[in-house]
Order: C-alpha cells, then structure tokens, then sequence
C-alpha cells in the first residue's frame, strides 16, 4: 500500500528509519534498568555496556548506510549479550552483604540491596539483545 | 471504510500486522515480568519459556503465511500457559528456603533467595500477559492472514479487466 503511494524506496527508508526508532526506544529502555542498577555503588562491568548501549543505539538513528547500521546494531547486541551474560553466569557481579554487616555499619543500604538489584541488569541485558536483533533485521531488510 | 480505500488484501494486510504488533508488545510485556522476577536467582522453567516467547511472537509479526503465524501463536500461547500453570501447581518453582532473621543475620539465606515467594506473583503475571498476546495472534492470524485463493481471485479480477479495456480501446 505504501509503496504505490509513496514508491519503493521512500518505503524502504521510511521503514528503515522506523525500526531504528525502535531500536532506540528499545536501548533508551534498557539503559535506563542497567543504569540505575549500578550506579551507586558504581558496578563497572556493567554501568559502562549499559551506557554505550544507549549511544550506539541512538547512533543508529542518525546514519545512513547499511554497513554502519549493521554495526551498530551488532554493537548494541553485544554489549547487551555482555551484560546478560555477567548477571546469568555471575561473573563480575558484587558481593552479597550479610545483614549484620548492615547492623555493625560495615555495609550501607546500597550494598545490601545490590545483589537484589541484579534483576534489573538482567532485564536491560535482555532487551537489549532484543533490540539489537530488531537493527540487525532492519538493517538487513531495508 | 478502509476496505473501500484499500482493498480487501490491503487491508487485511494491514489489520494482521497490527494486531500481531500487538501480541508481541503483549508479549514483551509479559517476558518483562517473568524475566525480572526469574533472573536472579536463575529460575530455569521459567526463564527461557519467556525469553522464547518474545522472540517467536516477533516471528509471527515478520512471518507471511497464514498457517506460519498461526503456529507460532499458538506456541507464545502455550509457553505463556507452561508458565502460569508453573506456578499455580507449584511445579518448578524455586524451593523457598527457612526464612529467619537469624540466617540472614548470618548470611545463610541471601536476600534474594529470601524474595522467591514474592516474585512467584510476577511471574505469574507475566505467563498470563504472554497466554493474552498468544490468543491475540492467534485471533490475528486467523481472521487477517491472506490465503493464497484470494491473490488467485484477485488476479483473475485484473486480466478480466484487462481485457474489458482492451475492447474499449478497439471500439
């Protein structure tokens, strides 16, 4: 329907335009989970992925070429896949803190609920495979 | 209206991809729950039945075929049911480990570990989500997906038309 409207390729680039749209939303999403998961106290390993997640999925908004789409995106899935795998495999991941840890103030609140918050890391990791799978599609598609 | 705009086909295209766009934001919804509450600890029969229905849901909005997209409804329905019947019948779920202050005190029950039963709820609700997306694709698929008689019935529209012009250009 588009295409008779519109032609063939502004449908491609209107497609390829959306979906990189939606690869955005998609690591605006996940960096937000991952972020505010390990910022305080700051959890390298997975703080950074997160942030370059967002970069490089916005990033994907703005080129043009199918190349540099596609390389955003396998980016986007990598750095999601990294911080994915951290969270399942327990690599890099911060240590629990014992209650009486918290009570003798050896521990603040922060490092006692960290292990809780890993959860979220985890989601973010696993949207953002989601999103990078979806600018890869596109990528390739349109 | 629309079908007087577009077509038949056309519009039954756009109505099967919208409603399959659907299950899969419903889809994704429900991984979203079942997910944050099974990650950590990794709650393995619960864990990859929403991770799988995200991702199959996404195959029937890219899928074409009537009985392609059907399929794959059905099984985002069922992995969404695998994991609401989960933890109704209490099978597979994490076992909940001797809650007292003391072993947290002493480090032997973690926090999370502490959490199981609360994050059952979610989980629950994330299948339920999932089932819904899953009948929403199914429901797609089955009153929108074009079959291959209508693309033949519509072709045979076009050349009768041809023809009809072509007399009228002799004329």
């Amino acid at each position: 329907m588009l295409e008779s409207m519109i032609g063939p390729e502004t449908t491609k680039k209107m497609l390829a335009t959306g979906i990189s749209l939606a690869v955005a939303i998609l690591s605006f999403v996940a960096m937000a989970l991952i972020v505010i998961a390990s910022v305080n106290p700051l959890w390298h390993p997975v703080f950074w992925p997160g942030i370059v997640i967002l970069i490089f999925g916005c990033a994907s908004l703005g080129v043009r070429k199918k190349i540099s789409r596609l390389g955003l995106a396998l980016i986007v899935l990598a750095a999601g896949v990294w911080t994915f795998l951290n969270v399942v495999l327990q690599i890099n991941v911060p240590e629990a803190v014992e209650f009486g840890d918290l009570l003798s103030g050896d521990a603040g609140m922060p490092e006692m609920i960290a292990p809780i918050l890993l959860m979220l890391p985890g989601l973010g990791g696993i949207i953002a495979i989601f999103g990078g799978l979806a600018g890869i599609y596109g990528a390739l598609k349109y | 209206m629309l079908e007087a705009m577009l077509g038949p086909e056309k519009k039954n295209q756009l109505f099967g991809n919208g409603v399959l766009l659907a299950a899969v934001i419903l889809a994704f919804v429900g991984m979203c729950l079942a997910v944050v509450a099974s990650i950590h600890p990794i709650v393995h029969s619960i864990f990859w039945p929403a991770i799988a229905m995200l991702f199959i849901a996404s195959g029937a909005l890219i899928a074409h075929g009537k009985g392609v997209r059907l399929t794959l409804s059905m099984i985002v329905f069922l992995l969404g049911l695998w994991v609401v019947l989960n933890v109704v019948l209490g099978i597979n779920v994490p076992e909940v480990p001797e809650m007292d202050m003391g072993g947290l005190l002493t480090g032997g029950v973690a926090m999370t570990e502490m959490m199981t039963d609360t994050m059952l709820q979610l989980m629950t609700a994330g299948g339920v989500v999932g089932a819904a997306g899953g009948l929403v694709g199914i429901f797609g698929a089955l009153k929108y997906s074009g079959t291959g008689t209508q693309v033949a019935d519509s072709g045979a529209d076009t050349e009768i038309a041809d023809v009809g012009a072509d007399t009228q250009v002799a004329e």
